[in-house]
């Protein structure tokens, strides 16, 4: 498989994630979202280090999965208290924070 | 260095008081003020006997303006030494005068300081030795005046007249500083003798920088010794305590002018010299028929010191300086006495000053109506008192210069200010009183200086016109004995005519009354410039002050709504909706990335 192949799923992958965060208003979808744009980016990079014989891209995916289990406890902690105080995962309503 | 104490003790006393006057006392302040002035008094009396072995006595104190001449240094010859002699003896028995006049008066401190500033600020415009340091005593002369107008900050009238005198004199001052800058970069010195040097090396010959710094440092005079055009300021001066105005109009102030034109008549351009003698004419005239219709008592007065002035420079013009210089000093003795004489009239009479309404005051002022008296024959110049002698004089300089319209003038202007003078003397001390009213003699202190002013005013001009008393170099002109018979007659016909018609009161001279109440406008001069300066500067003034409120708030405004305006449409941004956060973010991402892609290419 050429590397272009890899790089377009990754592209298409993140658009998905992309449009999924924007247009989503459920929260727990959006951090599915999240996580889709993050593995996108994961793809691109062991792509980036299977086309350059180099393992510092295998190594940073490693530190983004890392990075987005955390993310995930944070985002998840956060959804939990929203469900509790909104009795809803609707992110537009709470919507407290404008000018 | 005695001559640098001349001015120092004034100077020292002004500030003493200034800084330490509250803790004085009001009566020692007084003394203070007085005392320092009779010390700088002696100390000029003290260089007499020097003066007779010297023509010269020089002080030089420091170096001062990176220009040749303008140091702290001092002048003085035998002339400017009687005058010096004229100002510190008026000004200290004013100043103990005033420590009667003001015995009730809260304003003590300020005012005695500024009374003794304005004696050596006087004092430096005669002793200075360069034209730098004269300028520093001129705007000192300038500011103490407005101080001392001012003095009773109650009067709304007292503070404009101040404003007044300050905004004429400043007119006068912006020329005479042009004239002297001119001086300055054409002459290359500030010294007075070294300009009469370099002006004489020019043979006069009427050089145009010399012609017009002549005429800038004239309007300075003008402005400064009241006269046409400039004069409007003095008449409201009287609005000050009676001190100050015998201060400004005896001893010191008025007299600037003149002084200015003796102390540089070698160094004047004669062209502007006799424009000085025309101007000082038609003012002594235009302010003696002026003076005629005066019903306030100080007017009289004041408009009587325009036109001797005038005299003065009719004098002073023609290059009479002796003539100019005597009548300098027995104006200022009878000035002070009739000043000083007012002032206890205006205290006793509860501060009536319509001449109308007093009289018959001469039985219970008796020091003070026989005081006035000299000082009357004296205005009127009438033989043995000294204004006999030095009006004299200035017509036999004017004969003697062959002007006939001067001396005309200036006999026109004896004949009226005779008229007046006993015009004034009569309404207020003869005639039947139209009110009645309590009056006594002013105290000790006051009648004291008027006494010893009348007693100067009274043999003065015999003792100098006898050669007994030497008032400095020159001479008078021999005024032939048709002159001295043709000014007597004049004052003697004015002066019966004045005593006849208003012998009665001011009630049965009302058809005269009618006549010359005609001229106690000023010839509308007043009226001119309120309409050309006044009222236009004040709209405009005022459209400022306006103007400006309405730029503020325009601005302000302005303001108010930018800011209203960007914050609603910032708002908007800031919804609160997580998503459009995120169409923000990665737009703005993608913006970036694009402005990099094609930045790099």
């Amino acid at each position: 498989m050429p590397t272009q192949a890899y790089l377009l799923l990754g592209a298409l992958l993140f658009s998905l994630g992309t449009l999924g965060v924007v247009l989503r208003t459920n929260a727990l979808a959006m951090l599915i979202s999240v996580e889709l744009m993050l593995n996108a980016v994961n793809v691109t990079f062991v792509a980036a280090a299977r086309e350059f014989g180099d393992l510092d891209g295998q190594v940073i995916a490693f530190f983004v999965i890392a990075v987005a289990a955390a993310e995930v406890a944070v985002g998840l902690a956060i959804v939990i208290d929203l469900a509790r105080r909104k009795r809803s995962l609707d992110v537009d309503e709470a919507s407290e924070l404008r000018g | 260095m005695t001559l640098a104490l001349v001015v120092a003790f004034p100077l020292a006393a002004a500030i003493l008081i200034a800084l330490a006057g509250g803790r004085l006392g009001r009566r020692t302040t007084g003394v203070v003020a007085s005392l320092a002035i009779f010390l700088s008094f002696g100390a000029a009396a003290s260089m007499i006997a020097t003066m007779l072995s010297r023509p010269l006595i020089e002080a030089r104190i420091g170096p001062w303006l990176p220009i040749a001449g303008a140091d702290f240094a001092l002048v003085v010859d035998s002339s400017m030494l009687a005058v010096t002699l004229t100002i510190t003896g008026v000004s200290a028995l004013i100043s103990v005068y005033s420590i009667g006049y003001l015995a009730h008066d809260r304003g003590t401190q300020r005012y005695f300081a500024a009374l003794d500033l304005f004696v050596a600020a006087m004092l430096l415009i005669v002793l200075a030795s360069n034209l730098a340091l004269l300028f520093a005593g001129w705007e000192l002369v300038g500011l103490c005046s407005y101080l001392l107008i001012g003095h009773v900050r109650e009067r709304p009238a007292a503070g404009a007249a101040a404003v007044r005198a300050f905004v004429v004199s400043r007119v006068g001052d912006a020329a005479f500083l042009g004239g002297i800058l001119l001086i300055a970069t054409s002459f290359h010195t500030l010294d007075l003798a070294q300009i009469a040097g370099v002006a004489i090396e020019h043979g006069n010959m009427g050089t145009d920088p010399l012609v017009v710094a002549s005429a800038l440092l004239l309007v300075g005079a003008l402005a400064k010794s009241a006269q046409f055009p400039l004069h409007v300021w003095l008449p409201d001066a009287m609005e000050g305590p009676t001190p100050v105005s015998a201060l400004i109009q005896a001893a010191t102030m008025v007299t600037g002018g003149v002084v200015l034109l003796m102390r540089m008549r070698s160094a004047l351009a004669p062209d502007v010299l006799q424009a000085a003698a025309i101007i000082g004419g038609f003012t002594a005239l235009g302010a003696a028929l002026v003076a005629m219709g005066q019903r306030d008592l100080r007017r009289v007065l004041a408009w009587s010191t325009i036109s001797q002035v005038g005299l003065m420079f009719v004098a002073a013009g023609l290059g009479a300086v002796f003539a100019a210089r005597f009548h300098l000093i027995s104006h200022a003795l009878f000035k002070a006495t009739l000043l000083l004489g007012s002032g206890s009239v205006v205290h006793a009479a509860s501060d009536e000053l319509d001449i109308g309404r007093l009289g018959g005051l001469g039985r219970r002022m008796r020091w003070t109506a026989g005081a006035f008296a000299v000082g009357t024959l004296a205005l009127a110049a009438l033989p043995p008192v000294s204004g006999f002698f030095s009006n004299e004089g200035i017509a036999a300089a004017a004969l003697a210069e062959s002007e006939p319209f001067l001396l005309g003038l200036a006999l026109v202007t004896s004949f009226i200010s005779a008229f007046y003078a006993a015009r004034l003397f009569v309404l207020v001390f003869v005639a039947r009183p139209t009110v009645e009213r309590e009056v006594h003699e002013s105290s000790v202190v006051m009648v004291i200086p008027i006494a010893i002013l009348a007693a100067g005013a009274l043999v003065f001009g015999g003792l100098v016109s006898s050669g007994v008393l030497p008032i400095g170099s020159g001479r008078a002109d021999e005024a032939p004995i048709s002159i001295v018979a043709i000014s007597f007659a004049i004052a003697l016909a004015g002066f019966s005519l004045g005593w006849l018609t208003y012998r009665h009161g001011l009630e049965r001279a009302r058809p005269v009354e009618e006549v010359t109440g005609r001229l106690a406008n000023g010839f509308g001069v007043d009226w001119v410039y309120r309409v050309t300066f006044e009222q236009p500067f004040t709209a405009i003034a005022r459209e400022l002050d306006t103007g400006a409120e309405r730029a503020n708030q325009l601005a302000i405004d302005g303001l108010v709504l930018l800011v209203r305006a960007s914050s609603t449409l910032v708002r908007r941004v800031q919804a609160g909706y997580v998503s459009r956060y995120e169409i923000l973010l990665i737009g703005g991402a993608v913006a970036l990335l694009a402005y990099w892609n094609w930045s790099a290419r």
